[in-house]
């Protein structure tokens, strides 16, 4: 098919780089108010005095609004498959907060510097409360409740299969070990933000920095009580996402609740420092399992119990995260046949969680490969000959995991072999290295990745449009936000309709020009819009062919006066990408530094549209992964103060700070979906991070280090081998 | 992002702006470059009644001049044109090392070395290299001028011996030994340092004859290494030397600070390390470049 | 001379004289992107870290969310919009040095500085010239390769500084990374 595998550079980027790209606060609407939203500073309060009155009556607000003004609103959405709060929108007198940084009112103004100032006028009086931030400590007794009438643990669930007992009392070896996966922040450079208009007809016209225009327009059609089809929600152009900007938020809803309360547009652009406070994070997960571990190296069983902190309410993937993508992956590339794991969700004094690049994909990798690498330890065996025997087979596919997934494809010996030739070149340098006394350490990960379509999830649709002139338009439900859609799906295409690449404009993002879309996130984009496009642009070409002679597509569109054909995905299968990520680091013992060397990233994502394309995906994956690694935390004290609440104490990497990647391809074509493609947009998140650690461990083997916890900043590294300094 | 509503003078001349400073207005802040005042005001931990924009006076107190005898920098040179400047990177190579990490280019094109002086933050580059290099800061109010130490100007975090009617007008330095390097390990979100030390030392006949080592992002305030110099004069700069005069960094810091990125002990450890680093690469530059 | 909190300020940006009365407490960033329409250039962070609002003032790059746009009465200042589209834009473009464009003008601003100070940097000049300048996207080897590309050398990238020594394996280029 033409336009398959093509690295074509993009056609955003003549508007980007010239300065033309339209993100939410570049568009304005005449007498747009400005929006200020004020925010609990404690972590956990009762909220016993609230005076407005002063912030009502400074200069050029408009309104003050809290949490009686929002009653007429309908409640977010909860969490799909559990039980458990959602988010409140404002607050009053006699409501609790339970996070720092809960919003409780808002303030419009003529200009957000007026509206700033007048959110320092609102006097808020909190009792405070004792706060948990932690997920174990928010699941012991006597911990802190959040929620009256519940205890902090919204699920507890177990998934078992097999026989793990007789796999661990026949283990020749077990290797235990608790691991965090810390919390971390998603940190796309465009903070989030909302432009709210009532329309003439009481809808709403709604620009939003998102990644799910179509399910921000049904949330809001719920809640507002509005049918969807006077609701027009906008994305435009989006500064990344990476998950957080899914969920839909409450001081969002409550500037479009003022919007249509006031009659005025209204616009909230959230602040830097304010979105470490606001904006979901990703992560926070505390593990503690035990691999049973054959003689030969065969890793049996895996058990135990994985606490994830939830924060204080839960948002609609705060369940499924852990319960549908950690918990069934744990067994990752490997033909493990019994596990046993406990889920425990807990509700913690700390921003809800939501999903971030990966959402419990490098979780589970992180896990399992450290376990993975303890096991080698254990038995002696290279790290990369322990993967290489636990593989599941290239002839076992689709592959049943005993977690109830479906792998499409795989074949996870030729990922590490791609890998291979580095790796050995890599433990010949650390050889020479470590002869002389430094301290050089390789890891590698090994990992699965799914994406695609969820099982059960709305199929997105494309509509493919030839008009009289043969020029092509392609609306996709799915909603880019720096993925490169309109070259990927453009290329598309045009190479399946047969015609220039520069005749075919694609379009997203807007609920009034593209039909249905599930939205853009977890590595579903190509899988989910691209099928779309592929079976709209089947069916144009078939409308065409009711035309009596063979004629070139645009031949046919003019006779016709045009043809269009709107399709869905039309297929229901997950993907599964996978990939071998080795690298290399040096260790500083003076001060603990780590430094990569080399980084080595082998990944199969199926049949590649644009490898151009996949490959920045890659590299920007891996810089987060290696933030993960190195560098990022969110952090709070014992009161459940944030302690990193702006870019000068969260470390998101710069340049300096982030390796080279060396990216392999390698292609499984994916049975799930025609195109045979797989997402991929999260691969190097998922696996970069355990190869990193991984090496870093391996590097202090000289001092016996077992385990590290993330990030390996200089000083835990320095403990590590030297041990605590006295004060 | 938002700083509160204050009231904006620009001065038009020096004396205009000592003027400013000296009729009384409680709440009154010099901005110069603004690289340290304004993301103050933008998270609104500043909130000045009056800003004193005294960027128009760069003709008066921009100048900078290198020699053999000593340097001058007027108060609003900034760390790009001292970094850019060829005389500089000769004479004092440790105020290049310093200026080539110290935050980043977009922020050295706006940020002034009179303002870094005058700022007193804890932990940034310039002010230990300045102090290494025994500076002296020039100050003038309406009625005159005095010139200070920076060792005696700077008291503790963000407070300095700078009165509430005076402007630092510029810095000054002796002549420099070649001797001079900067190290800094640095706090990977703000590229603040968790500790950064300047060395100067002096060679005469194969011995130490005279060493400064100034220590920043370790303490409440930049500091003097006494103990650690003192170790070091009059000794050959042999390895071990250098190492004992390097562990003997933290006798003299006052209460190290302790916070999420590292530990008041690990940040005095970590001062150590390079310390002994700069004294190496001091040494080495002393021994290629005449004294 | 009375102080106000209102302020006239005078200025040509891209070429185009401009006198506004503002508020003194605007900052550039705002005035451009309100006053002017010139919404080019973005605010990303509050910290004076991200690097999305550098804009060229006086011949130089700054960050325009830290400069006042009383500050900058009197100046010159040119933003992304007022940027031919040249050799760095081409090879941004050539060697995906973006994806979703927010930190884009300020990288490209960014980029024009650090190459008109030093027009052959190597790969690891060029990652610390970017020590103002944030992505979360590119993971910046892409960015990295555009500024090798306008710089006009070819040439592979050199390994990192810290890249093992002795016998260790060569650091490939990241162009040729690009492999199957």
């Amino acid at each position: 098919m033409n336009g398959m595998g093509v690295a074509l550079p993009r056609v955003e980027d003549a508007a980007l780089l010239a300065g033309r790209g339209r993100y939410v606060d570049d568009v304005s609407e005449p007498g747009v108010l400005h929006a200020f939203v004020v925010r609990s500073p404690v972590a956990h309060g009762t909220i016993v005095g609230l005076d407005v009155l002063a912030a009502r009556s400074a200069p050029g607000v408009a309104g003050v609004f809290t949490a009686s003004d929002m009653r007429d609103v309908g409640a977010l959405p909860g969490a799909r498959g559990v039980d458990g709060p959602s988010l409140p929108l404002l607050r009053d007198v006699g409501d609790k907060v339970r996070w720092a940084g809960e919003p409780v009112a808002l303030v419009v103004a003529s200009t957000a510097a007026l509206a700033a100032d007048a959110a320092d006028l609102v006097e808020v009086d909190y009792e405070p409360l004792p706060a948990v931030t932690s997920a174990e400590a928010g699941a012991a007794s006597g911990a802190p409740v959040l929620h009256a009438g519940s205890g902090n643990v919204c699920f507890r669930e177990r998934l078992t299969s097999g026989d793990v007992e007789g796999a661990f009392a026949t283990a020749a070896h077990r290797v235990r070990q608790r691991m965090v996966s810390q919390r971390i922040a998603p940190v796309a450079l465009e903070p989030r933000g909302v432009l709210a208009r009532v329309t003439g007809d009481g809808g709403l016209d709604v620009r939003i920095s998102t990644q799910r225009p179509h399910e921000v327009r049904q949330w809001l059609s719920r809640m507002f009580g509005l049918p969807e089809g006077r609701i027009r929600v906008v994305a435009g152009d989006v500064g990344g996402g990476f998950g957080a900007k899914g969920p839909l938020y409450p001081d969002q809803v409550a500037v479009i609740a003022a919007a249509r309360l006031l009659g005025r547009p209204v616009k909230w652009i959230e602040e830097r420092s304010e979105s470490f406070l606001a904006t979901t994070h990703g992560r926070d997960q505390t593990a503690d399992l035990e691999a049973a571990v054959t003689a030969d190296g065969r890793i049996a069983a895996i058990r135990g119990t994985v606490h994830a902190g939830l924060g204080a309410y839960l948002t609609p993937n705060s369940a499924a995260i852990v319960l549908r993508r950690l918990a069934p992956l744990l067994g990752q590339c490997y033909a493990i046949e019994a596990i046993d794991v406990e889920l425990v969700g807990v509700l913690t004094n700390a921003t809800p969680v939501g999903p971030y690049r990966g959402a419990g994909r490098p979780e589970a990798a992180y896990f399992t490969e450290r376990l993975a690498d303890l096991a080698a330890l254990e038995t002696g065996l290279d790290p990369a000959e322990l993967r290489r025997r636990n593989f599941i087979a290239p002839d076992a596919f689709p592959y049943q995991t005993p977690t109830g997934l479906t792998y499409d494809s795989g074949d996870y010996r030729a990922a590490l072999d791609k890998a291979m030739s580095g790796y050995r070149e890599l433990r010949r340098w650390q050889a020479v290295a470590r002869s002389s006394g430094r301290l050089a350490g390789v890891g590698l990960c090994c990992f699965v990745e799914p994406g695609g379509i969820m099982p059960g999830a709305r199929q997105d649709e494309a509509t493919v449009t030839v008009d009289a002139s043969g020029k092509v338009t392609v609306a996709v439900g799915t909603s880019g936000h720096g993925q490169g859609h309109q070259t990927t799906f453009g290329q598309l295409a045009a190479g399946i309709l047969g015609v220039p690449f520069a005749d075919v404009t694609v379009v997203f993002g807007d609920t009034s020009l593209a039909p249905f879309g599930y939205g853009t996130f977890g590595s579903r984009s190509t899988v989910a819009g691209g099928s779309a496009v592929l079976r709209a642009c089947e069916a144009v070409l078939a409308a065409a062919r009711r035309v009596d002679a063979p004629m070139p597509l645009a031949e046919a569109a003019r006779l016709l006066g045009g043809l269009t054909a709107t399709a869905t995905a039309g297929v229901d299968g997950e993907t599964y990408a996978f990939g071998c990520y080795v690298c290399s680091v040096e260790v500083d013992p003076d001060t603990g530094r780590v430094r990569i060397g080399r980084l080595i990233a082998v990944d199969d994502c199926g049949v590649v549209i644009n490898p151009l394309l996949v490959e920045g995906q890659v590299h920007g994956a891996v810089a987060q992964g290696v933030g993960q690694a190195l560098f990022e935390e969110v952090r709070y004290d014992s009161d459940g103060q944030p302690l990193t609440v702006s870019l000068m104490d969260y470390a998101v990497p710069f340049a300096a700070q982030v390796p080279v990647t060396e990216s392999y391809r390698l292609e499984t074509p994916s049975p799930a979906n025609p195109l045979g493609v797989k997402g991929m947009g999260e691969s190097g998140t998922i696996g970069v991070t355990p190869a990193v650690v991984n090496a870093v461990v391996d590097a202090l083997r000289p001092f016996g280090v077992r385990h590290l916890d993330m990030p390996l900043t200089p000083e835990k590294v320095w403990t590590a081998m030297h041990g605590q300094l006295g004060a | 992002m938002y700083p509160a509503s204050f009231v904006y003078l620009r001065a038009a001349s020096v004396a205009e702006a000592l003027g400013f400073l000296s009729d009384g207005s409680d709440d009154i802040k010099v901005l110069a470059g603004g690289q340290s005042l304004l993301p103050m005001m933008k998270l609104r931990l500043a909130t000045p009644d009056v800003l004193l924009d005294i960027g128009g006076l760069r003709p008066s107190l921009g100048a900078l001049s290198v020699g053999a005898a000593g340097a001058r920098f007027g108060a609003l040179a900034t760390h790009r044109t001292l970094l850019l400047d060829p005389g500089v990177a000769v004479r004092y190579p440790a105020m290049t090392d310093a200026l080539r990490v110290l935050a980043d280019p977009q922020v050295r094109a706006r940020g002034t070395i009179g303002g870094a002086v005058a700022h007193g933050d804890p932990a940034a580059d310039l002010p230990a290299v300045l102090l290494a290099l025994d500076a002296s800061v020039e100050l003038a109010r309406s009625g005159g001028t005095r010139t200070v130490s920076l060792d005696d100007f700077l008291l503790g975090a963000f407070e300095t011996g700078l009165a509430e009617d005076e402007l630092v007008t510029g810095l000054s330095l002796g002549p420099a030994p070649a001797g001079q390097a900067y190290e800094k390990f640095e706090q990977p979100a703000s590229h603040l340092p968790l500790a950064g030390v300047c060395a100067v030392v002096s060679l005469a006949g194969g011995v130490v004859s005279r060493a400064r080592i100034a220590v920043t992002g370790v303490a409440g305030r930049v500091f003097r290494a006494r103990a650690a110099e003192a170790s070091l004069t009059g000794q050959e700069p042999a390895a071990a030397v250098v190492a004992t005069a390097a562990s003997r960094i933290g006798e003299d810091a006052p209460r190290p600070l302790s916070d999420i990125h590292a530990s008041g002990p690990f940040r005095v450890h970590l001062a150590s390390v390079l310390a002994e680093r700069a004294l190496r690469r001091a040494v080495s530059r002393a021994s290629e470049g005449s004294s | 001379m009375a102080g106000e909190r209102d302020v006239t300020v005078s200025m040509t940006v891209n070429g185009v004289s401009y006198q506004r009365s503002v508020a003194a407490r605007t900052l550039l960033v705002h005035f451009l992107r309100e006053s002017l329409g010139l919404t080019g250039t973005h605010v990303g962070c509050d910290t004076t870290q991200c690097g999305a609002c550098t804009v060229e003032m006086d011949g130089v790059a700054v960050k325009s969310c830290t400069v006042l746009a009383a500050q900058a009465s009197g100046s010159a200042v040119t933003t992304i919009e007022g940027v031919p589209f040249g050799a760095i834009q081409r090879a941004f473009h050539a060697e995906h040095g973006l994806q979703c464009g927010y930190c884009t003008p300020g990288m490209v601003m960014a980029v024009r500085q650090l190459l008109a100070d030093n027009p052959s940097p190597t790969e690891s000049e060029v990652r610390e010239g970017l020590a103002g300048n944030l992505c979360r996207c590119t993971g910046y080897q892409n960015i990295v390769a555009a500024v090798l590309a306008a710089a006009g050398g070819t040439a592979p990238p050199r390994p990192p500084a810290t890249a093992a020594g002795g016998t260790a394996p060569p650091h490939p280029p990241a162009t040729a990374a690009r492999a199957s």
